[in-house]
């Protein structure tokens, strides 16, 4: 009975420690102290790693060991070439576009697209390998063939973050072809609405969503005319101030791999 | 003791650095089921915290859950005979299953079965014999 009084005694005295140490690691208070004792770790963690999958790794030929180098060089050969193909069509496919003008475009391949699990979620951001260095600002916009893909949202020297437009964050004015004016609003997952078109404006099934343009005097911005999407159902209320419609993009956001930033136009 | 101590602190960086089996769960586990002893309870607090570092985890939530999971292994020793393999094997996955599930594995299910397998070793060299005595 005595052993589970200090056993309960113990378990509470233990909890409340680990909780405040949790407590204060979560604030950042004990920064230093953790990163010491990390440094610590890393000094053991480290040579057992090593050891461990070396003994868990079988001797190989070294004919096959040979054979298997020179069968990876091979495929980032192929891989590089396949890569300049898509590249070469990409570029090729970009510049004959009208609008923006070829001049204003910088070439971007996708290098992240944070929290995205194939086949799970969606895209909602993407990082880019180009940054500060090759003139790129915080509100530029970003497009793939006359289609906004989303918007500079975040710059370092050599890589920028995109925020797609169906990202719950993203909001911007655009217009159908016909002319009803609204704002788009990303839901995530894809999706996407054009809300706040006056009811006396018409909003059908299948109009074509394009930007009104948001250029700033300095060239960045979101241009005129960039395609956002088709409208696919839409939502008039007569009781209502304005009328929704639902979007989506004509571009697949999960198989992007190079996009183009307007970094300003002529 | 010393060797004791030695052989958990290989498990912890085992378990820390190369394979993601919670074997520093299932040591304690068997120590609180052969010895229902503060001094477990005084490990699972330090051992919570080597494995937040080698896994670079908010310092203290491996020890808050090790103090929880072994504090409810001790409760449960008033109502049943814990000392058998069925509480054995039960335990052990409901401990790996929430232990997975707190600190964002994946494939939980699968990982937690194969772990309340796996103790099916210690459990024949460690347990049975003192149950067989008793």
């Amino acid at each position: 009975m005595k052993v589970r009084e200090n056993i309960g005694f113990i378990f509470f005295i233990l909890l409340l420690l680990s909780v405040l140490i949790f407590f204060f690691s979560k604030t950042g208070f004990l920064k230093n102290q953790i990163s010491i004792f990390n440094s610590f770790t890393a000094f053991f963690s480290k040579p057992s790693y090593n050891f461990f999958s070396r003994l868990t790794s079988f001797p190989e030929n070294g004919q096959v060991k040979k054979l298997q180098e020179e069968n990876l060089s091979l495929i980032k050969t192929i891989a590089n070439q396949e890569r300049l193909i898509a590249e070469n069509k990409s570029l090729h496919d970009q510049f004959l576009q009208q609008n923006p003008k070829s001049l204003n475009l910088l070439s971007a391949n996708v290098v992240g697209a944070p929290r995205f699990l194939p086949g799970i979620t969606w895209p909602e951001s993407f990082v880019i390998d180009v940054g500060e260095k090759d003139k790129v600002k915080v509100g530029n916009a970003v497009i793939l063939r006359d289609n906004l893909i989303g918007k500079i949202t975040e710059t370092s020297d050599f890589l920028s973050q995109v925020i797609l437009i169906t990202n719950p964050s993203s909001r911007f004015a655009a217009k159908t072809i016909q002319g009803a004016l609204g704002v788009v609003k990303g839901e995530g997952n894809q999706d996407m609405v054009l809300d706040n078109i006056l009811l006396s404006d018409s909003l059908e099934k299948g109009n074509f969503v394009v930007t009104t343009g948001d250029l700033a005097l300095d060239g960045s911005g979101i241009p005129s005319d960039l395609i956002v999407g088709k409208i696919t159902s839409v939502d008039k209320n007569p009781s209502s101030l304005f009328q929704q419609g639902k979007l989506e993009s004509l571009v697949n956001f999960s198989k992007i791999s190079e996009v183009f930033v307007v970094v300003g136009l002529k | 003791m010393i060797f004791l101590s030695i052989i958990f602190l290989l498990v912890i960086i085992l378990e820390g650095s190369f394979i993601s089996i919670p074997f520093a769960l299932l040591f304690l586990l068997f120590l609180v089921l052969k010895n229902r002893e503060p001094w477990v309870f005084v490990l699972a607090f330090f051992s919570g915290f080597l494995l937040d570092s080698l896994y670079l985890r908010s310092f203290g939530a491996t020890s808050i859950f090790f103090l929880i999971f072994l504090f409810a292994v001790t409760l449960y020793e008033k109502k049943f005979e814990i000392e058998n393999l069925s509480f054995v094997i039960i335990a052990s996955f409901i401990g790996t299953f929430f232990y997975f599930s707190l600190f964002g594995n994946f494939f939980v299910i699968q990982k937690a079965l194969f772990t309340s397998l796996i103790v099916l070793l210690p459990y024949k060299f460690l347990i049975k014999p003192r149950a067989n005595m008793n």
